[in-house]
């Protein structure tokens, strides 16, 4: 038990060094913009005295470290900064935003998983037969194809040349749904209100699909490899003397065992999946960090630029986490040693 | 000059095992990308940013109100949809061979050390190498772009600055395993100096990974070429990218499909050329996944 | 896991299915939903002077006054008004006493004062500089009030028709603050807000206290969607009702659906090119001629506009009390050409600029942009277009370090030309990119000039010696589109105002 907590809080303490290195690095990256954000700010009768108010309220007077400083602290309160062109608290910003992000992410992978694991068993069937070159041919494809333009692609079949599904926002205008917790299936769930729920998951298709299908091939791979490797493990083989049908070989032993590298790869691909919001987000006018943060490039708006990539660091930095953690309680030779 | 024999044998099959199929398909593809980049002013039918404000929006020519003079038809400013695609074919290469070569550089070099020397540096390169890696890498190169400014040079500099860990960790890793390799051992007992070492035994084992990667990489570098010109962050409006037209495209999605999927149809070409063509060559060139026969 | 999967396929069917439902849901007569380009910056709609979101900011607040679709400012809040003396430095207004904000509290004049006295003290509202003269407010009646400022200010009453100008509750103002206020605002307009989803969505129900009689549609909503071609889609699939904002090209297509009625109109804004003075190169006054010359302001309209969009020679929209009829500079391209040589360049020995512009800001900006581009380089000027946003423009333009021509779409619901060309050639506003000295004074006098005949001639002159010297180029009078059900009643205006409150169903 001792090992495990000292471990987690190890690991924690990482994360938390990890944050804050990426804080730096992002402060550092946005002060390179030759930019004055004041300038919007103020009128044109504005005095030298009114400039430098603004400027401390801001953080943005002395030098880089200072202004690091003052940030960091305010952070550390929960503080992220006002966003300039919003002039809105970013922490309040972030509220609304990450929960839909989120919300697609999660969705996403699941839709990935129900088309890859499948699909890896069925590359892995196909080892050796005629149809594993076309198959990893049509892989490689898909591959190919990152998820913005399966974004593209997805709206022109499903939203312009046989318009059935959604590709505008979370909900349909007429359903009001409450933010309890910001994860919209959740909160029609709550509510009882199935048709929004339906409504709601209706508009996370396309966009949790364009994620789903740029994820997804990855994860075949890895699976198909992982299950050809145990296939010749000592126990599989035993098991398989033993009379156990393929089926079932497959699921008791050796899924359970490719799971562990294809847990690591999602978490390791995490980080692109995110990445991927940004673009898809724009494309589907879906309200999440992704498109805040394509917003707040485009306006210049340091404060929430700063924000909104350090959230994206903590997420991928916690789902590494987490997937660390899953991944010692599954695997056995860690947790006996 | 002593060389130590390598493991890997280099006899006459070498030419006979490249024939993988994924090593020829993508590699004809990525020559005729090459030519298509190349000869693009003898290819392209016109000038590729001359508006023809008359003729704005033209379907192809095998449409209704198509015009031979234009052959993919016309984009919103009246501009040769297939002239672009052809230029376009340019710049991604462009990026791709550059950045490609950057994050080679780079990447493989802080490698070579952090793996060889091990101790201090390996520790920091790596503990850098793993906060790069927790930012999304859309994210970080959109925001180097807004530090830097837009332009084809940032853009390639921005891609090295965040793909420049792919070629770090693995060849890194590489380098860790071959230092321990008995050649090696042997090459210190010499008395070999380590310069010569590392450029006679482990540069060579490491090449056919460095290949892989760099042609994987080239298909990355277009990718975030595109992701950066669709929202309007990498090149001044007279140079032609594909990013660029998907972006204009987005907006004649109803009536002028076609200016959206010339350039869909150019990046996923390119894109599945590169891919490819690393594939192939990681099967060909490594020794372990070519005896289990498939990709990993 | 096959369970899971058939979940999955179940809810997908399930959804497909209930696709059909949303669409149905339309025939609701009291609900409206309006697809809508841009979001509020914020609640406080003293703090911007965003023209795009003002359509929004109108259906929740309200203003002392209105400018209608003939452009002419008339009292709404207020009831009556006039000045006290001669010079323009003191005005009394008298406020309805029937008028209501949303928590059922009563304004009065004292309103009208705090919302002032906040702009006066607080430099970072818009509304400060929007009524940049006030030098106080007094109430002396519960309904009546005096404005008292520095200068004379014959145009006040415009500006109280404007942007930023909207009257907001003191006592729940002070009760809840600036951040209760904008996470519940409440003003005096036909609508409440029940619901916000910052860049998603704007919930708001008919108030029904208005003074001007509850509005016939009972529930309006805003979607906001920043894509175009989104909008269209929207609108097409019948998901929403009006779709604001639409690019030109898509309305002829949209006309011809039976169920859609599509309409480009002019409106109260113009494109114009922006020419920094402090960038030594465009210092000669023959490059700015020949850049003028050289665009085909009727080819761009063709090309971008349906031909629907007015070429302009003066910074003033046709008809408006600062154009002057018959007054062109015609395109000529040999002329430009013969021009730009006087300056020194030519096509063996071109110059080269950069032009900004914005994308999908409005309609075909960046297309026109990218023409224009073409037009100049032809002559021998070499543009490169660079995309910007307006945030960052307005940022690079107020401290003086835009670096290139900008092309701008300036708003002005007013028409007056004040706020037209007195706004965009005054040396000392930070809205202007060129900044002709002389120009200050021949503003001050304008600006306090209470004879309108004298004011406006005084102007119409100015446009023109401003057309000669080519300070800030003026291409197209700028249009608006609107798709919406062909059941639905929708107005438009010069002003190019979205008022759902003045809709109504079939």
């Amino acid at each position: 038990m001792t090992l495990a907590f000292s471990l987690f809080a190890r690991r924690l303490g990482s994360m938390f060094v990890t944050a804050l290195c990426l804080s730096v690095v992002v402060f550092i990256v946005l002060r390179m913009i030759p930019s004055d954000p004041l300038a919007m700010l103020l009128p044109p009768s504005a005095t030298q005295a009114d400039i430098d108010a603004v400027r401390i309220e801001l953080g943005l007077n002395g030098t880089i470290f200072e202004q690091y400083m003052v940030w960091l602290g305010r952070a550390l309160q929960g503080d992220l900064g006002s966003s300039i062109y919003f002039r809105e608290p970013v922490t309040a910003l972030l509220a609304t935003t990450l929960p839909a992000t989120l919300e697609l992410v999660l969705v996403s992978l699941a839709i990935a998983l129900l088309i890859s694991i499948p699909g890896g068993i069925l590359l892995y069937k196909l080892e050796g037969r005629k149809g594993e070159m076309g198959a990893d041919f049509f892989l490689v494809v898909l591959l190919s194809i990152p998820s913005f333009l399966w974004g593209i692609i997805l709206i022109i079949v499903f939203g312009v040349m046989f318009p059935i599904l959604p590709f505008m926002g979370r909900v349909d205008p007429s359903f009001a749904v409450p933010s309890i917790t910001g994860f919209m299936l959740v909160d029609a769930l709550l509510q009882g209100d199935l048709r929004a729920l339906v409504d709601a998951f209706s508009h996370l298709i396309l966009p949790a699909l364009a994620l789903a299908l740029s994820f997804s091939p990855i994860i075949v791979r890895v699976l198909r490899s992982s299950l050809l490797e145990t296939a010749t493990e000592q126990y599989v083989m035993t098991a398989r003397l033993r009379g156990q049908s393929e089926w079932n070989v497959l699921l008791r032993h050796m899924l359970k065992n490719a799971a562990l590298p294809t847990l690591t790869l999602i978490g390791v691909q995490f980080g692109f999946l995110f990445g991927g919001t940004l673009l898809i987000e724009l494309i589907f006018s879906f309200p999440g960090i992704g498109n805040l943060m394509v917003q707040a490039i485009k306006n210049f708006d340091l404060p929430l630029i700063q924000g909104v990539a350090l959230v994206f660091c903590l997420m991928v930095l916690l789902i590494n986490f987490c997937v660390d953690s899953l991944y010692v309680v599954l695997n056995p030779r860690v947790k006996t040693s | 000059m002593t060389t130590i024999a390598m493991p890997v044998s280099r006899g006459d099959g070498w030419i006979r095992r490249l024939a993988h199929p994924k090593v020829i398909v993508g590699g004809v593809m990525a020559l005729t990308l090459a030519a298509v980049a190349l000869f693009a002013p003898w290819l392209a039918p016109n000038d590729p940013n001359y508006q023809d404000l008359l003729a704005t929006l033209l379907p192809p020519m095998w449409a209704d109100g198509g015009l031979a003079q234009y052959p993919l038809g016309t984009d919103t400013l009246g501009r040769c949809v297939l002239s672009r695609v052809i230029y376009g074919c340019r710049l991604a290469l462009l990026v791709a061979l550059a950045a490609a070569v950057g994050t080679m550089l780079l990447g493989t070099v802080l490698g070579v050390l952090a793996g060889y020397y091990r101790g201090r540096f390996d520790r920091l390169v790596s503990g850098v190498v793993i906060l790069w890696m927790a930012f999304p890498p859309v994210v970080f190169s959109m925001m180097l772009m807004v530090g830097l400014g837009t332009g084809v040079r940032n853009v390639i500099l921005a891609v090295v600055l965040v793909d420049w860990t792919r070629f770090y960790r693995v060849v890194r890793s590489e380098v860790i395993v071959v230092r321990e390799r008995e050649y090696v051992h042997a090459a210190w007992l010499l008395g070999f100096s380590h310069l010569r070492i590392v450029l006679r035994e482990v540069l060579p084992a490491v090449f056919p990974l460095i290949i892989t990667l760099f042609s994987l990489q080239m298909g990355v570098a277009i990718i975030v070429e595109a992701i950066l010109s669709f929202v309007g962050l990498s090149v001044p409006s007279d140079v032609v990218a594909w990013g660029v037209m998907l972006a204009d495209g987005r907006d004649q999605i109803y009536h002028a499909g076609w200016n959206l999927l010339a350039p869909v149809i150019g990046i996923i070409f390119a894109v599945l050329a590169f891919n490819l063509l690393s594939d192939g060559l990681r099967v060909v060139l490594d020794p372990r996944l070519r005896k289990r026969g498939g990709d990993a | 896991m096959k369970i899971w999967q058939k979940t999955a396929v179940g809810l997908l069917f399930g959804a497909l299915v209930s696709m059909g439902g949303p669409a149905l849901a339309q025939d609701k007569p009291t609900e409206l939903k309006i697809a809508f380009p841009v979001d509020v910056p914020s609640w406080d709609p003293t703090a911007f002077t965003a023209p795009p979101g003002q359509s929004i900011f109108k259906a929740v607040f309200d203003s002392p006054m209105f400018v209608d679709d003939n452009q002419e400012a008339v009292p709404r809040l207020i009831k009556s008004y006039r000045w006290l003396d001669d010079e323009g430095k003191e005005l009394e207004l008298e406020f309805r006493d029937d008028v209501y904000f949303h928590d059922g509290s009563k304004m009065t004049a004292e309103d009208f004062k705090f919302t002032f006295d906040r702009a006066i003290q607080n430099k970072t509202l818009s509304l400060n500089g929007m009524m940049a003269t006030l030098t106080s407010v007094e109430v002396i009646e519960p309904y009546k009030a005096v404005a008292t400022f520095s200068i004379a200010s014959p145009t006040v009453l415009k500006y109280l028709g404007f942007l930023a100008a909207y009257i907001l509750p003191k006592d729940y103002f002070e009760k809840v603050g600036e951040a209760g206020f904008q996470k519940q605002p409440i003003g005096a307009g036909p609508y409440k807000l029940v619901d916000y989803q910052r860049g998603s969505r704007i919930t708001l129900e008919a108030f029904d206290k208005y003074w001007q009689g509850e509005p016939d549609i009972k529930r309006v909503i805003f979607e906001i969607v920043p894509d175009s071609s989104a909008r269209v889609a929207a609108v097409e699939s019948g998901r929403v009702d009006v779709s604001a904002q639409i690019p030109v090209r898509e309305v002829a297509r949209l006309e011809k659906n039976p169920k859609l009625e599509a309409k480009v109109y002019p409106y109260s804004e113009i494109y114009i090119l922006q020419i920094p003075s402090y960038v030594d190169t465009f210092q000669s006054v023959h490059l700015r001629r020949a850049m003028q010359m050289a665009i085909d302001k009727q080819g761009l309209s063709r090309a971008f506009y349906n031909n629907v969009a007015k070429p302009i020679s003066l910074l003033a929209t046709k008809d408006s009390p600062g154009d002057v009829a018959g007054f062109d500079t015609p395109f000529d391209r040999d002329k430009a050409i013969e021009e730009l040589a006087k300056a020194g360049y030519s096509k063996d020995k071109p110059l080269k600029i950069r032009l900004f512009s914005s994308n999908n800001t409005f309609p075909s900006d960046y297309d026109m942009a990218r023409a224009i581009a073409q037009m100049w380089s032809q002559i021998g000027v070499e543009t490169t277009v660079e995309e910007i946003t307006v945030a960052k423009y307005l940022e690079l333009s107020h401290s003086s370090k835009l670096d290139g021509v900008m092309l701008y779409s300036w708003a002005n619901a007013t028409g007056d030309p004040e706020i037209f060309t007195g706004r965009i050639l005054d040396p000392r506003m930070r809205f202007s990119t060129w900044k002709e000295p002389e120009l200050g004074d021949e503003f001050d006098r304008l600006n306090t000039q209470m004879d309108e005949e004298k004011r406006l001639e005084g102007y119409r002159q100015l446009n023109i010696k401003a057309a000669e010297n080519a300070w800030s180029i003026p291409v197209l009078q700028s249009v608006s589109t609107i798709v919406h059900n062909k059941d639905l009643n929708v107005p438009t205006y010069q002003t190019g105002y979205i008022l759902p409150q003045e809709y109504s169903w079939k």
